[in-house]
């Protein structure tokens, strides 16, 4: 065991033992992590795989509401990110904090907490998200009694007990590890509840009132933003999830795991240095790469593009770090799996943090976004970063963490080869089925026509790589049972008694002189020159790397500074979003529909954003202006057309047409991969908590009149049912009275609102306004 | 692998773990100040210059040019009526009507015009109109409280004539699986204005 090598190490004391304190590493909460690991691994994966293929087979859903593809996209990216990855980085923490600080975990009632607390909020975030209890914002879906959990499991239980830990370390200084560990747990705490202020409309509602009006109602949020808002700190938080959950933690990871497995020295500490601080510093300005050509302000896309581009190095610099601590160990890359993950694991981050800049760059992203390219952007991160390094982590950790050889090195090089093949195709085909769907879409010929003008067309097109894709990510699924059997058979050779090697190292003293001093290089006479020179030495760095907390706080204020300039002015100068005097709020039923829209996860595969480019105006209607967004909580841009833009989608369609394609959508867009609504129209609107939706939406601001407060939003809501099922009777329908209380006419409601208040004419008459009139919308 | 790299150990040791105290590589450090330049010189273009038109601007001109391409010869008519003869005479315009028709009809009145949730429009009935004055209306403003839905925010004039044209050639084409006639029978159309009427 290497962990024995390490015994009583660092000690300057030459009598065994005399003034050493003793200690032994808690692997209990390792393996635990370990296990929850590949576990919730496979689940993650085979949610995915279920859902790449419901876009080549539709009905593969069944018609049961729970197994529809925009409640279970979620499950997938949040099992992936959260529950694999999650515990992938805690294993990783838990393992190497304690051999790095030479000290146990502070405490490990925390470290358990962590452990079940943090399995608890997977569960519950598998039995919510298919029920539709969702904040309909991508990879924060989880609603607001969880996400109150994760910020408690999080930052006591597992900050806590990590900062104490350190504190109480034994080891003078903190390794780049340590530092990447830091920043992850400071940046993710800050984004969490940065991207997660709401008002729980139920529960306000239901201390307000003493009115239960159902448990996904008690569960329902709206974030104290709105719109364009909405948008930046959805983002910033989106963005820098990448950045700090499934990057920075992964970079520490590799700085223990591939060296260790390597058996080499790290390449460069110098470059550990400035690769650390660059890329904490810049990463949290690129969130706005993901809203390019939107209703953002444009300044604030460009710092998004230009800080994305700037952080090409900054990444690189762990990509070389990784790699060249490899030279000299190229030969045991032929026959150590552990060694073929983490080399692809890391060219994989260097293609990916190379592919993002290149994305983010805002003339390639017109291209790209709303694609599958930027799906298979992420799959090359999370399945060949994310996932490789994990596995080569597993394999490395398995056999230590129970002191026996692995069961099969054979198996765990056939899950290597599987898993490569397996992501190679998924990446290929979602490469070529994104930029195929983009260049359709943007085709136009020379009189100004769309060459593709009917959407399904560019989605059937798609289908064969669908099936690929689907095809390469069972073999990575695969790939991972592989695992999962090689872990089990290792398990089962495990000793009846683990053996507990107890290590001694002394405290740290109080005094310590031992830091590095500078001399100034230079020999001309230059006071200033001296002084950049010495700091040029970086020795002031290895002064940092002895004070834990210091260096925490450094971290924070490095993270601080990007979201806080484009954070302030979006929410302080009104200019950013100029006003439109015809938006107003949603109706009472309007945002009953919308609410459930968010909950059925329409976002998943509908855009409500139009960019101002020809091919979009002509495809959807008149760009989106930032304006126009004001009233929603949360916004619900999307990023991925997998159907089309719904943002004009008002008064586009009859009530009749709408009605049909939900209950299926087949038989009037053939060809198209949406899976039938048929429970909206049979599930009732739930009149008895829209009052609660808009008191809540009223106390975030909204210019409610009194005609829906005060107890009269239910009946406001139900007379526009009732009118809008009768319209639908007359226009060939079913009966009014046996649609008007279903959600589906909710829906109808919103979505024939959508995007037409710009055209609405801004004099007091609106009650007599006549279709033919437009209103003169100042661009 | 050989290398220009000194590889000299540094006294730090971390749980076995040892950093050699290479220095950054300098292709390194010169992309990413690269990247620096870079990034200030495209921002400070980009918006405290007027070199880029910003994107709306970009957009309006696009679309202008379009317009003008696309229906130069079109908005030298006046008279709507003629403007949908002429176009029911052409079979270039008629193939930009189809087009707007693939675009905004057929997720109601079907791929060729016969009918799914809206009526068959290949037959000789109409609803809601008796003339082509009143199928411009209809595709406009929209008939029956939303059953078809307005156009007057998604198609331009020109486009409304175009689907207008093109639909009006469908009438009497009687396409295969169309739904029955609905509505009335309603007197002929005007006869189509070929370019060779225009003594071109």
């Amino acid at each position: 065991m290497d962990t024995a090598s390490t015994t009583a190490q660092g000690s300057d004391h030459s009598a065994a033992h005399a003034g050493l304190e003793s200690f032994v590493y808690d692997d209990k909460i390792v393996r635990m992590f370990a296990w929850a690991t590949i576990i919730w691994g496979i689940v993650g994966f085979l949610v995915g795989v279920i859902i790449a293929f419901m876009m080549a087979f539709p009905e593969l859903g069944m018609g049961i509401e729970y197994l529809s593809f925009g409640r279970l996209r979620p499950l997938h990216t949040n099992a992936a990110i959260f529950a694999f990855a999650g515990n992938g980085i805690f294993a990783a923490v838990y393992y190497s904090t304690q051999r790095l600080c030479k000290a146990r975990m502070y405490s490990d009632l925390l470290s358990r907490l962590h452990f079940w607390g943090w399995q608890l909020i997977i569960v519950s975030a598998a039995l919510t998200l298919p029920l539709g209890i969702t904040q309909g914002k991508e990879y924060a879906e989880l609603e607001w009694p969880i996400d109150l959990a994760i910020a408690v499991v999080w930052l006591v239980f597992f900050g806590g007990n990590f900062i104490m830990t350190l504190i109480h370390r034994r080891e003078r200084h903190i390794y780049v590890a340590l530092w990447f560990y830091i920043a992850t747990i400071v940046t993710v705490t800050m984004l969490h509840v940065g991207n997660n202020i709401w008002v729980p409309a139920g529960l306000v509602h239901l201390v307000k009132t003493g009115e239960f009006a159902g448990p996904e109602f008690l569960l329902k949020s709206y974030p104290v933003y709105a719109g364009v808002q909405d948008a930046l700190m959805q983002w910033w938080y989106g963005h820098n999830a990448v950045a700090f959950f499934l990057t920075t933690p992964f970079l520490g990871l590799m700085y223990y795991f591939l060296p260790k497995a390597a058996e080499r020295p790290v390449f460069s500490y110098k470059l550990s240095i400035i690769h650390f601080w660059s890329l904490v510093f810049i990463y949290i300005w690129a969130g706005p790469h993901h809203l390019h050509y939107t209703a953002l302000p444009e300044w604030a896309s460009t710092l998004g593009m230009i800080f994305s581009v700037m952080l090409w190095m900054p990444s690189w610099g762990g990509m070389i770090n990784g790699l060249m601590t490899l030279r000299g160990a190229w030969s045991r890359v032929a026959t150590d799996p552990v060694l073929k993950f983490f080399v692809v694991g890391v060219t994989f981050y260097g293609m990916s943090t190379f592919e993002g800049p290149l994305l983010s760059v805002k003339a390639v992203n017109s291209l790209s976004h709303y694609t599958d390219w930027t799906i298979a952007h992420v799959h090359s991160g999370v399945l060949g970063w994310n996932g490789f390094m994990t596995f080569g982590m597993l394999y490395w950790l398995f056999p230590r963490l129970f002191q026996v050889e692995l069961h099969s090195k054979k198996l765990a090089t056939l899950h290597f080869w599987i898993g490569t093949i397996g992501m190679v195709l998924y990446i290929l085909a979602i490469y070529t089925a994104g930029i195929t769907q983009g260049l359709m879409w943007r085709a136009w010929d020379e009189t100004g026509r769309l060459a593709y003008p009917d959407f399904i067309e560019t989605v059937t097109k798609l289908i064969p790589m669908y099936w690929i894709r689907a095809f390469g990510g069972t073999l990575y699924l695969v790939g991972a049972l592989i695992a999962l059997y090689n872990f089990f058979m290792t398990w089962r050779k495990r000793p009846a008694k683990y053996d507990e090697p107890v290590h001694y190292a002394a405290p740290l003293s109080k005094n310590y002189d031992g830091d590095p001093k500078a001399e100034s290089r230079l020999t001309a006479n230059a006071g200033f020159g001296h002084a950049g020179d010495k700091f040029l030495q970086g020795t002031w760095h290895r002064r940092w790397e002895r004070m834990p907390v210091r260096f925490t706080v450094y971290v924070l204020v490095a993270v601080l500074i990007g979201g806080a300039v484009e954070a302030i002015p979006m929410f302080m100068v009104s200019s950013n979003v100029p006003s439109i005097s015809t938006v107003e709020p949603y109706t009472p039923l309007e945002l009953a529909g919308r609410d459930i829209y968010v909950a059925e996860g329409c976002y998943n595969c509908h855009s409500q954003m139009i960019r101002p480019f020809y091919w979009e105006t002509k495809r959807y209607g008149d760009y989106s202006k930032p304006g126009e967004f004001v009233y929603d909580r949360p916004f619900q841009w999307g990023s991925r057309r997998i159907g089309p833009d719904l943002h004009r989608e008002g008064g586009r369609k009859s009530h009749l047409w709408h009605y049909t394609h939900f209950e299926d959508p087949q038989s009037t867009s053939p060809g198209s991969i949406m899976p039938k609504y048929t429970w909206l129209l049979n599930k009732e609107t739930n009149f008895a908590s829209i009052q609660g939706r808009v008191d809540a939406m009223a106390m975030l601001g909204v210019p409610y009149g009194d005609n829906v407060l005060e107890g009269k939003a239910r009946e406001n809501a139900e007379f526009q049912a009732q009118t809008i099922a009768y319209e639908l009777q007359e226009q060939g329908g079913p009966a009014y009275d046996q649609t008007w209380d279903k959600q589906v006419i909710a829906v109808i409601a919103y979505l024939q609102r959508l995007g037409t208040d710009i055209y609405k004419t801004p004099v007091e008459e609106t009650a007599t306004a006549s279709a033919t009139e437009v209103s003169d919308v100042d661009d | 692998m050989a290398d220009h790299y000194s590889d000299e150990l540094l006294d730090h040791n971390y749980d076995g773990i040892q950093e050699y105290d290479n220095p950054t590589p300098g292709w390194w450090h010169l992309i990413f100040w690269g990247t620096i330049v870079w990034s200030v010189v495209y921002a400070v273009i980009l918006h405290m210059t007027p070199m880029v038109p910003d994107r709306i601007t970009r957009l309006n001109n696009t679309e202008d040019a379009a317009i003008q391409k696309q229906f130069a010869a079109l908005m030298q008519i006046d008279d709507p009526i003629t403007k949908v003869q002429t176009i029911m005479g052409d079979q270039n315009w008629l193939d930009q009507g189809a087009s707007v028709f693939q675009g905004t009809c057929t997720l109601c009145h079907n791929q060729n015009g016969e009918g799914l949730i809206g009526p068959n429009l290949t037959d000789n009935h109409y609803k809601n109109l008796t003339d082509l004055e009143g199928m411009l209306d209809v595709v406009t403003n929209g008939a029956a409280n939303g059953a078809m839905p307005a156009n007057v925010n998604t198609l331009n004039e020109n486009e409304i004539a175009l689907v207008v044209g093109y639909v009006a050639s469908l009438r009497g084409t009687f396409v295969e699986g169309g739904l029955p006639a609905d509505g009335e029978e309603i007197p002929p159309f005007p006869e189509p204005i070929t370019p060779d009427d225009q003594g071109g």
